[in-house]
């Protein structure tokens, strides 16, 4: 007798991501990306700027003093923040840790990142 | 007695061409879980309503399916949950071939699981030797991952799976760690080149979903990364023994 | 069905640069982007102090491989993210990926360009 299967397969469309609340934070987290691109354009930028002597170093800082420039940049560190917290929660999995020690991992991650910006500010201040 | 409004999914291969909704309004108190209703809607209201169910209590994984979207085991899952949307929406388990109603085809997820062989390999032991002795620290690494049910909802949330339907998937993946980490097992060799390959685990993006739908809290999410980290170690040492070869040629 | 030919990714290779850009973005990145984008236009800190400070950070040898990192780190990070991020959203074309880490090895070329010829 002839099969009566016929199994229906629903298609995946591209908008999947907007369905659920947890698959939008996983976007926003993966978005995170292109700002950080950003900034490191540039300091690439910065960086040839500085090269060229004080005149173009001060044309960078007028770039940067834009209003339109900040802004981006506001989302910049919003953005570099939000991937500092989801990276030291979803770290420690990679490795083997028990729960306790997991938890631990996470504080001593958030210790280096306090440090380094306090070493950071100090050698910039 | 206070009653739902359940919108089921319906799909009748020999009449239908997709899916269709069809409504149930059904009493329910504190204690009716999503697999009571539908033995109800079958007994009262829908003779032919088709799932797949077996022990109530959420250790067989047979009854999962989609509410709200949502992958869930049916009799873990209660209609006192969705009184305050007035309704709930049930659908087949996501991302897998819809057989018929709420039953779905899981043959992708079985073939996986037996290509990744979670069993015990090239241990020499014999029933003479009596059992194999393990430390409390050797089962600790392993025992979160045996909990699995093989329910396959983390293939249901997993959107990577559902992207690329030859991905090996989290359950599966997870079994194969399970048995990589075990004392009394040799066979990681055996496993890896599936993990390394294409249908592996660099298919996963640690979108992470996998591990909050798990009914039995797996973490399929670590137990892939983790096995990132040995793929990688892996692909290194491939790297620099294909490099030794070269040197002694 | 299962394929029998299970041949050996490379995705590691750029797996392992995304955790290194990941790491240092998570470590450096919000300290960075609060100096150079906040404290250096807004006059927190003096325009021809930064020019010097930045000058001399820059010639030293730990400023150097620091600026390395901070540049290149997180931009493979982020091709990284971006090009998993459009197979998600199922955009596939012919040498995408190509693309994407090209652009990211280019972009970490000129940053070590720059940073050597400081």
């Amino acid at each position: 007798m002839a099969t009566k299967r016929k199994p229906y397969i629903r298609e995946m469309n591209s908008d999947w991501w907007r369905k659920l609340p947890y698959y939008r934070f996983y976007m926003l987290r993966e978005l995170t990306a292109v700002p950080a691109i950003w900034f490191s354009i540039l300091l690439i930028y910065g960086l040839s700027a500085l090269k060229q002597g004080e005149a173009s170093f001060a044309c960078f800082v007028q770039f940067l003093a834009n209003p339109i420039v900040l802004l981006i940049n506001v989302v910049a560190l919003m953005a570099a923040l939000l991937q500092t917290t989801t990276w030291f929660t979803l770290a420690p999995k990679v490795v083997r840790l028990s729960e306790c020690c997991a938890y631990r991992a996470k504080i001593a991650l958030w210790g280096i990142t306090g440090l380094a910006t306090i070493i950071l500010l100090f050698l910039a201040l | 007695m206070k009653t739902l409004k359940m919108a089921i999914a319906r799909y009748n291969p020999e009449v239908d061409d997709k899916p269709r909704f069809e409504d149930f309004h059904v009493p329910y108190d504190n204690q009716t879980s999503l697999l009571d209703a539908l033995a109800y809607i079958k007994d009262a209201l829908a003779p032919d309503l088709t799932y797949r169910s077996s022990c109530r209590m959420a250790i067989c994984g047979s009854c999962g399916m989609m509410a709200d979207g949502i992958p869930k085991l049916a009799c873990k899952t209660f209609l006192r949950d969705y009184a305050g949307a007035g309704k709930v929406t049930l659908e087949a388990l996501g991302n897998f071939p819809i057989e018929r109603d709420l039953v779905v085809d899981l043959t992708h997820f079985l073939e996986c699981i037996e290509a990744l062989k979670p069993y015990l390999i090239g241990n020499t032991r014999t029933p003479a030797d009596g059992a194999n002795r393990q430390t409390p620290e050797q089962i600790a690494k392993f025992h979160q991952f045996t909990h699995c049910i093989n329910c396959a909802l983390c293939y249901a949330a997993c959107p990577q799976f559902g992207l690329n339907p030859a991905f090996a998937g989290p359950g599966s993946i997870s079994l194969a760690y399970r048995y990589n980490l075990d004392s009394r097992d040799n066979g990681k060799q055996e496993r890896m080149p599936m993990l390394n390959g294409p249908e592996g685990v660099w298919n996963c993006t640690f979108v992470g979903v996998c591990s909050e739908v798990c009914p039995k809290n797996v973490d399929p999410a670590a137990a892939i990364q983790q096995c990132k980290v040995e793929s990688a170690l892996d692909f290194a040492r491939s790297v620099i023994n294909c490099q030794k070869e070269k040197e002694v040629r | 069905m299962i394929s029998s030919a299970n041949k050996r990714v490379d995705e590691p290779v750029y797996w392992a640069l995304f955790g290194a850009g990941g790491m240092w973005s998570a470590i450096f990145a919000p300290a960075a982007i609060l100096i150079v984008c906040f404290l250096i236009p807004l006059g927190v800190i003096d325009n021809t102090a930064a020019y010097a400070g930045m000058k001399s950070f820059c010639a030293g040898f730990l400023g150097r491989v620091f600026t390395l990192c901070m540049i290149a780190l997180p931009i493979w990070c982020g091709m990284h993210r971006i090009h998993h991020c459009l197979h998600d959203m199922k955009v596939h074309c012919l040498g995408l990926k190509g693309l994407c880490y090209g652009l990211a090895a280019i972009l970490s070329v000129v940053a070590v360009f720059l940073v050597c010829s400081f």
